[in-house]
């Protein structure tokens, strides 16, 4: 075979390899390349999700800067929302990741440090598991038991991130105001597992899940609300829960509050226009777009005004994947782009309903010097004002 | 001398014509011309507004010739002919000017365009007086229906006819019906059993009393006239007495010489002397091959004759000639599959395990020599040992113009077809090598989705060759490719290669066209009359096309097309009578001098010698109009009716006497 070597000679094992892990995924696809063209990221480097998933089809190991670039992927679902096959993309990254380190093929420094920190403390930020509900000393948030109706799933970011522990904060300010019966699994509780997962920490990922399952099978809660976009996806999708229990993202659970009448606004904030980045985990994961929008209307003083982009088309934060704790080069940075949208409606305010959402955007506007202009907050955050 | 009152009607043709030339000007032009005595413009004159309008100026004008200067005539002069006959005018007082095929479609400077325009308008209307009104006759249908191939196309045009109570006969040229679909054993994309399909319409053939079945037997000529064919049918010597054999098969058994390729089976298997070329074959008696049988090569065995319980081997028998009349004819020759051979980079017929297609539906088969498994092969026989690895070139023959430039419309099809079956009996890891995947019939998207669920690996690239290696013993192909969607060059170490083939055209397709007056295309399929609106009519009337004889078809498409030629032949046989237009040659036989050059150069047999009168005479019923005889006469004793020397005269002068373009 050597005098045909300029050849290269597909390789089945990585292929079926990727098959399984994506489940089945990869077979659908016909090679329309609609992924490549809807995806954000192409506005900041080049990004071809079509190759990888025709590599795999056929046995061609992504090129070693190919391997490297697939770490860039937010898994934002952009390519999912477009495609004719209803192929899972994200899931044939996850289990492309899953190979490269499996493989020891190169993992970007960042992203290492980020696993690393999972497995060791089982949050992104080294910080120890014992400190996790330290964000909650002073506001005597109770621990969840068996009597608690509303359990408050807080999510790796605002437990230990400063500016997401904000968001946490409000949520507790308004479950008090709103009279819930609610707690919080404490230092009990584990990473929901969903970036892991789509880093491709799949048995990891299984690990911290199974780990907050036993928790949550214990306080047996009529309902979970989650901080973050991310653990609803995982909690809804993947969790295996105690029959009856609902799941929601807080602004369902908002959304459904303000309709009970429990929430009263008793504040107007200052006439504000208000624009709203769909977080892609909310969004296109889950087709929730009209819950986030109703609850920002119902906020006395604010007036919504879209972007170009919205719902379906919104465009990333960068922060998905597990890139918001990666170090970006400022030119590839997805939130860029994003702010600028923003800036073009001439909202004064970019709300979110996402923590990762919020660093990249926050960290946008700075990047584009226009904090003056734009403030970027949480759906919360802004409820909890106007309470 | 001739006059009139000619009215000119000019059509805009939207912007085709109107696009080109000033039709003020043209009208401007027409009003000067001889005997005009109305012109009118329309935007669209074939609209039933535009035909109206000339009927309205018909009448009150009282206009006895009417010009159109539109598109060609073999498009709308019909069309017009209907219009000035409903406004009272004989139907052949209408001359068509081409303004647009002819004109303003091929010219591209605009002054010369009008020029030009004026210039035939001149000769339109300097012909139009010199016509006469003409009678059409209306010829008697034969209430039959030949029809010509008993594949699945030929079958159901049969059976929908028969069961439109017409006689039909059915001739094939095989010992049996069934053709190309008998040899399948599933069919795309619902993977129907081929056979559980096609077996009860080829049994209900055999036994339908509408149809005659003449198998073994080949069209020898067709002569006659649209309504009324004589269609001359040799029927080869079976050496079977088909009245007293009851199909028991013992010749067959008994019969010593083995080793004869099959031919239904692509030369896969063998078979014998006296044989049935498959076991649903129908008729069920089977046939003498005289080229491979003993008794006809030595003289001497006679096995056969010996054991038949019938007393049914009849080696005397002798071809013999049968003529029948019929009304229509549909031909449903069908397709020969492509033969790779020629195509160096594939070694077809050299490596022992590169397949074409058909091969592939013979060995799917399970009549076929492997009963239904994919075997590989060495030296050039089949082994026990089934391939891991299969790829499936696609468009090998087809849309390459080394071949053949167009699409074979099937293959993309049947390879996933392959896909599966081989899949299912093999277990093997299987590649589609593909340009496009074409996937554009009813449920054949949804099959090949199918497909790719069913991990199918999809390369997309033409191969560039097939290299032979041997791993332990065994012959591995390894495919050679660029897969195109990640321009890497790859090689694909493969146990089998299938070439997906083209469906080209029988080799004797001009041969038989020829037979039937009918044309071919560039790729010898038979030429339809109207690619969109006529695709089962030919330019001669009451014979139809079926199935992949016009061009490459799958089975639902062959099918539609069997029942569309025979609701053709039947509102042809339902009506009972056939038009025949007056346009045709009459013989003058006081000027005739008996030279029998028009009876020579006649392509249609309507002349013949009064041997009495020492004239030609002419069968007006036969006479298509071609005007061979007129333009070789050398005694000018034969005119053609609408195409006399004056009126051609005539034209000629409105051309000249137009002048010449200034500068």
């Amino acid at each position: 075979m050597s005098s045909f070597s300029r050849y290269a000679v597909p390789d089945l094992e990585f292929r079926k390899k990727i098959i399984d892990m994506s489940q089945e995924n990869l077979n659908f696809c016909y090679q329309c390349s609609g992924c490549t063209g809807v995806c954000p990221l192409n506005m900041v480097i080049k990004f071809n999700p079509r190759e990888y998933i025709h590599r795999s089809q056929i046995g061609l190991k992504p090129l070693p800067m190919d391997f490297e670039k697939l770490w860039q992927c937010t898994t934002c679902a952009a390519c999912e929302d477009l495609c004719p096959k209803e192929v899972e993309i994200t899931e044939i990254v996850a289990a492309l990741r899953s190979y490269a380190i499996d493989t020891g093929e190169k993992v970007p420094g960042s992203y290492t440090q980020a696993l690393e920190s999972f497995y060791s403390y089982g949050n992104p930020f080294n910080l120890g598991a014992d400190a996790r509900s330290d964000w909650a000393k002073e506001l005597n948030v109770p621990i969840a038991n068996k009597e608690t109706e509303v359990l408050f799933f807080v999510g790796c970011n605002a437990s230990y991130d400063p500016r997401s522990q904000s968001i946490a904060r409000a949520l507790v300010s308004i479950f008090n105001k709103a009279n819930i019966n609610f707690g919080t699994m404490g230092n009990k509780e584990k990473d929901c597992g969903n970036c892991i997962y789509f880093m491709g920490e799949k048995e990891l990922s299984d690990h911290e899940r199974s780990q907050n399952e036993a928790v949550i099978n214990e306080i047996q809660p009529a309902v979970i609300v989650t901080t973050s976009p991310h653990s609803y996806n995982f909690f809804s999708k993947r969790y295996d829960l105690p029959k009856g229990t609902k799941v929601y993202h807080y602004v369902q659970y908002l959304d459904q509050l303000i309709k009970e009448g429990k929430i009263e606004f008793t504040k107007s904030l200052p006439e504000t226009n208000v624009t709203f980045h769909d977080p892609c985990y909310l969004g296109r994961h889950n087709d929730v777009y009209d819950e986030p929008r109703r609850v920002l209307e119902a906020i006395p003083g604010v007036k919504l005004v879209e972007m170009t982009n919205n719902r379906r088309l919104t465009n990333c934060c960068g922060g998905g994947g597990g890139n918001s704790w990666a170090e970006t080069d400022i030119n590839e940075r997805l939130s860029i782009p994003r702010v600028n949208e923003a800036l073009e409606t001439g909202a004064s305010v970019l709300a979110t309903a996402c923590y990762f959402c919020l660093t990249m955007l926050e960290d946008g506007v700075k990047g584009v010097n226009r904090e003056q202009d734009l403030k970027t907050k949480d759906i919360a955050e802004l409820v909890a004002e106007a309470l | 001398m001739e006059t009139g009152r000619i009215g000119v009607f000019i059509c805009h043709c939207g912007t085709n014509i109107a696009g080109k030339i000033s039709i003020e000007k043209l009208m401007d032009f027409a009003r000067t011309l001889p005997f005009v005595d109305a012109v009118r413009d329309n935007k669209y004159t074939c609209s039933e507004l535009g035909q109206s309008a000339i009927q309205d100026v018909i009448r009150e004008r009282n206009l006895t010739h009417v010009v159109v200067a539109a598109c060609s005539p073999s498009m709308h002069e019909k069309t017009f002919r209907n219009t000035i006959e409903k406004a009272g005018l004989n139907r052949y007082m209408l001359s068509i000017c081409n303004l647009r095929e002819m004109n303003t479609w091929v010219t591209e400077d605009n002054e010369v365009s009008l020029f030009k325009a004026k210039k035939l308008l001149a000769a339109a209307v300097r012909r139009v007086v010199t016509q006469k009104p003409l009678e059409e006759e209306k010829l008697p249908v034969t209430s039959r229906v030949v029809i010509v191939g008993a594949g699945i196309a030929g079958i159901e045009a049969s059976l929908q006819l028969a069961n439109a109570d017409k006689e039909v006969v059915l001739v094939e040229r095989e010992p049996s019906i069934g053709g190309q679909m008998a040899r399948f054993d599933k069919t795309f994309p619902t993977l129907d059993c081929a056979a559980c399909i096609l077996t009860p319409k080829m049994v209900d053939v055999g036994q339908h009393p509408n149809i005659t079945l003449m198998t073994y037997s080949e069209i020898e000529e067709v002569t006659g006239v649209p309504g009324k064919y004589d269609v001359k049918i040799r029927k080869k010597a079976r050496s079977i007495d088909e009245v007293t054999c009851t199909g028991c098969g013992i010749c067959e058994e008994e019969c010593p010489i083995k080793k004869i390729p099959s031919e239904f089976y692509v030369g896969l298997k063998y078979r014998k002397a006296v044989y049935k070329p498959f076991p649903q074959a129908v008729p069920q008696y089977p046939v003498i091959d005289r080229k491979n049988c003993t008794y006809f090569l030595k003289g001497k065995c006679r096995i056969c004759e010996k054991e038949c319980p019938a007393g049914s081997i009849d080696f005397e028998q002798e071809d013999t000639f049968i003529n029948v009349e019929a009304g229509a004819l549909i031909l449903a020759t069908g397709f020969e599959p492509f033969d790779p051979v020629n195509i160096p980079h594939y070694h077809y017929g050299e490596y022992d395990n590169v397949f074409r297609a058909i091969e592939m539906e013979t060995i799917l088969n399970s009549s076929g020599p492997t009963g239904g498994d994919f075997f590989l092969r060495k030296d050039g026989k089949f082994t026990n040992s089934k391939p891991k690895s299969v790829g499936i070139i696609h468009c090998v023959g087809s849309r390459d113009e080394n071949y053949n430039p167009y699409c074979s419309r099937v293959c993309c099809m049947y390879s996933l077809k392959y896909a599966h079956l081989i899949k299912e009996r093999t277990d093997a890891t299987i590649y589609q090598f593909y340009i496009d995947i074409r996937a554009f019939g009813k449920g054949y998207e949804e099959f090949y989705d199918r497909l790719q669920k069913e991990c199918v690996i999809f390369i997309r690239g033409k191969p560039g060759k097939i290299i032979k290696t041997e791993q332990s013993g065994q012959e591995k192909l390894i495919v050679q490719v660029e897969d195109s969607l990640t321009q890497t060059p790859l090689h694909f170490p493969l146990d089998a290669v299938i070439l997906s083939t083209a469906l080209v055209s029988r080799p004797d397709a001009h041969e038989v066209a020829n037979k039937f007056g009918i044309g071919c295309g560039s790729e010898s399929f038979f030429r339809e009359l109207h690619p969109k609106l006529a695709p089962v009519s030919t330019q001669v009337d009451g014979v139809f096309l079926a199935g992949a004889c016009q061009g490459p078809k799958d089975i639902p498409d062959t099918v539609a097309q069997g029942a569309a030629a025979a609701a053709g032949a039947l509102s042809l046989l339902s009506r009972g009578y056939i038009v025949n237009e007056p346009t045709i040659a009459s013989i003058d036989e006081d000027l005739c001098s008996n030279c029998k050059m028009c009876i020579s150069v006649c392509p249609y047999d309507a002349i013949a010698e009064d041997t009495e009168k020492k004239v030609a005479v002419l069968t007006a019923s036969k006479c298509k109009g071609c005007g061979l005889c007129v333009s070789i006469c050398p005694s000018g004793s034969i005119e053609q009716a609408y195409y006399s020397d004056d009126a051609i005269l005539a034209e000629i002068k409105g051309i000249i006497e137009t002048g010449k373009l200034k500068g």
